[in-house]
């Protein structure tokens, strides 16, 4: 019987169908000002590409900071456990997943059978998440995907000293009118962000095979910085993205063959 | 219906106005209103769910009475003063701190912390001692003869009772704890409780009683005799009495060792446990799925639900670090030898062993899932030792989770992050 994992973000909205063991769709969509709708149309669209019904789903997992807001969720379950669940699928020689997010940075330890044993997660400030990312983006006035080539240009940075993600915001309005050029400002908001990253990594002890995972980790300067940092190699997943509700919808599967209980 | 982990409480909103509003101010500060309050205790107009919390709050109520009446000296102290003393010169004692915790439970902090932001507070120190200038700045609270801190945890007590007796032009008596214990350091604690005696002595006008002393010194002794009873009846496995439960008992536990009330508030909840047990075990009650200990003090504004949210999922705090009886047997005919022991027993004082000894006995004793830490902000004393802590736990095999926020002070919390926190441990703790 197929069973769904879906990802209500607070920028992106994934759902994940999985039927005999094998991905039957995969939706990314973005999340909007109403996560419940984001799920229904996410959902809606997974359906449609693998040609099943709502009904015909055995078991829903929703994750991610919308998972409250699911109606047709049957369980919910944090990103914390569904990002190590996917992590561990993927490559079950992980031992941390690094997972940044629209608002979140999470580090996650993971045990050999996959088991979290261990995470840390930012709290109060965003910066260094993905909006953070977005936010800089517009300053700049470039897209992601330019954002991510423009910081394979240089290696060179300009320091970004602002914290809060409004004052980066305003710093980079700054160096741009004092005519720094683009990538190395980039390369200062990718600085700013890997040391964030660094810091919650190095207090709960990174042990290899690190997997980075969420929507940052599309960014190759980031993750190039990251490993640099880390003095580590970060493997990355096809659609980083997406380990969540791939996570959520393996832990569907779990439920269903009775190997886990979904009280929460 | 379930419980969100901060909702916003609407109900006593127009209470609050008229009593925090400034016209209201002759009202709180009114004796009459705490004798009125402890009388409808007494009388059974107000219920409560153990005839333990009633004489609590009847005690809460009366000492506040006595503080507001300036019949007698009043003398402010911080939250692990020498209260023996105070019980035994019969001078009435208010602390800030505690007061500041307990405005916070009742919804009224926001006031309060606006007017000392106002008056140069910075928002990064801690919110009880915020909440606790913005009362003195509001002129809410009573007006002391002296101040009376001791420098044990809390370093931020002893700069806001500095201030205030710069302020008010009053004597600051300070207690210098040693961090260790030793012979030389009883005696430099025992010098200073004399010192501080003679100067009680000065500013009430009283004298003090040897056999005063050592009743008071009796009856902080009787309390942790009790205390170590309520604490049994708490392990047990129904945990009838958790963390949620305990909280307004910390009332008690600052202001009221060396009261002859405290032993018998106690002694009444430990009977009052040892029949629920008792009358629950017969019912067939099933204990929590996950037993839980908390580390420093859960947010305590109203408002928050974090311990009900965690009952709600299945798991119960069942004990609080600040409950535990840390002080060891007291001689009343040696009382002040006595008092300085206890002063310098406090495990979250000194080399972190002692609190890390404490957390092993605590998570044994009340056989825990796991180990929550609130780090509250502000609080360095509380934080500082997270890493070894968390070394600690972890090669013990003791899972912990790191919460970051604010006791007093609700803006200082982020509530997403803190569920998702609490769920990512529960699912730990589930697998």
């Amino acid at each position: 019987m197929p069973v769904a994992g879906i990802d209500v973000g607070s920028l992106s909205t994934e759902v994940v169908i999985l039927h005999e063991g094998k991905i039957a769709a995969a939706v990314m969509l973005p999340t909007g000002a109403n996560s419940r709708t984001a799920a229904n149309r996410a959902m809606e669209q997974a359906l449609s590409q693998s040609g099943f019904t709502l009904d015909a789903l055995e078991n829903v997992v929703a994750t991610g900071y919308g998972r409250v807001s699911v109606p047709f969720a049957h369980a919910k379950v944090t990103e914390i456990t569904c990002h190590g669940r996917g992590a561990h699928f993927l490559d079950p020689e992980v031992r941390t997943v690094i997972d940044i997010g629209g608002q979140d940075s999470k580090v996650i330890c993971l045990n050999k059978q996959g088991k979290v044993v261990d995470f840390l997660m930012n709290d109060k400030c965003a910066a260094g998440t993905g909006r953070f990312l977005e936010v800089m983006c517009q300053a700049l006035e470039v897209g992601l995907a330019d954002f991510s080539r423009l910081a394979l240009i240089t290696v060179e940075a300009v320091p970004i000293s602002s914290m809060c993600t409004v004052f980066a915001e305003s710093e980079v309005i700054s160096l741009i009118a004092d005519g720094y050029p683009r990538e190395k400002i980039i390369r200062g908001i990718i600085a700013s962000i890997v040391e964030r990253t660094e810091a919650m990594a190095g207090r709960i002890g990174v042990v290899e095979k690190v997997m980075m995972t969420g929507g940052v980790a599309k960014n190759r300067g980031v993750v190039e910085a990251l490993q640099d940092a880390l003095g580590v190699r970060i493997a990355l997943p096809e659609d980083p993205q997406l380990v969540g509700a791939l996570g959520a919808a393996l832990l569907a599967q779990d439920g269903q063959q009775g190997r886990t209980t979904m009280s929460l | 219906m379930g419980y969100g982990l901060f909702k916003k409480n609407t109900g006593i909103g127009k209470l609050k106005e008229k009593i925090v509003g400034n016209r209201n101010k002759r009202l709180l500060r009114w004796p009459f209103l705490y004798l009125l309050g402890r009388e409808a205790v007494r009388r059974g107009l107000i219920k409560f769910p153990y005839r333990a919390n009633a004489m609590l709050v009847e005690y809460g109520m009366e000492h506040l009475r006595k503080a507001y009446q300036r019949k007698t000296a009043l003398v402010w102290s911080s939250a692990f003063s020498p209260t023996e003393l105070f019980y035994a010169l019969g001078v009435n004692h208010f602390s800030p701190e505690v007061t500041a915790a307990v405005t916070a439970s009742f919804g009224f902090q926001e006031k309060l912390l606006k007017e000392a932001e106002t008056n140069w507070w910075g928002r990064d120190s801690c919110s009880f001692h915020r909440c606790a200038m913005g009362g003195i700045l509001l002129d809410y609270f009573p007006r002391p003869r002296a101040f009376c801190a001791s420098t044990h945890l809390c370093d931020g007590g002893v700069l806001l009772f500095n201030n205030l007796a710069a302020r008010y032009r009053l004597p600051m008596l300070l207690l210098d704890i040693p961090l260790r214990q030793d012979q030389y350091s009883l005696d430099y604690v025992v010098r200073q409780l004399k010192e501080i005696i003679s100067a009680l002595e000065a500013c009430s006008g009283k004298k003090m009683q040897e056999e005063r002393l050592e009743e008071a010194v009796a009856c902080a002794d009787a309390a942790r005799r009790e205390l170590e009873v309520v604490n049994r009846w708490r392990s047990h496995p129904l945990s009838l009495f958790g963390a949620r439960q305990a909280l307004a008992y910390l009332y008690l536990y600052h202001n009221g060792v060396g009261s002859p009330v405290t032993p018998k508030i106690y002694n009444t909840l430990a009977h009052e446990l040892h029949m629920k047990i008792n009358e629950a075990a017969t019912t067939g009650a099933k204990p929590p799925r996950y037993r839980l200990l908390w580390l420093h003090l859960p947010p305590l504004f109203r408002g928050n639900n974090i311990l009900a949210y965690l009952e709600e999922q299945g798991a119960k705090v069942v004990f609080e670090e600040f409950s535990h009886v840390y002080w060891g047997p007291m001689e009343p005919h040696k009382p002040l030898e006595a008092i300085a022991r206890r002063m310098l027993a406090h495990f979250g004082y000194g080399p972190i062993e002692r609190r890390l000894h404490v957390i092993k006995t605590m998570a044994e004793n009340f056989a825990v899932d796991g180990v929550i830490h609130f780090s509250h902000w502000g609080c360095r004393q509380n934080s500082g030792s997270l890493k070894i802590i968390r070394d600690y736990l972890r090669r013990e095999g003791i899972p912990l989770l790191l919460l970051d926020g604010d006791c007093a002070d609700s803006r200082n919390n982020a509530p997403g992050q803190l569920r998702t926190r609490i769920d990512g441990f529960l699912e730990m703790l589930a697998k």
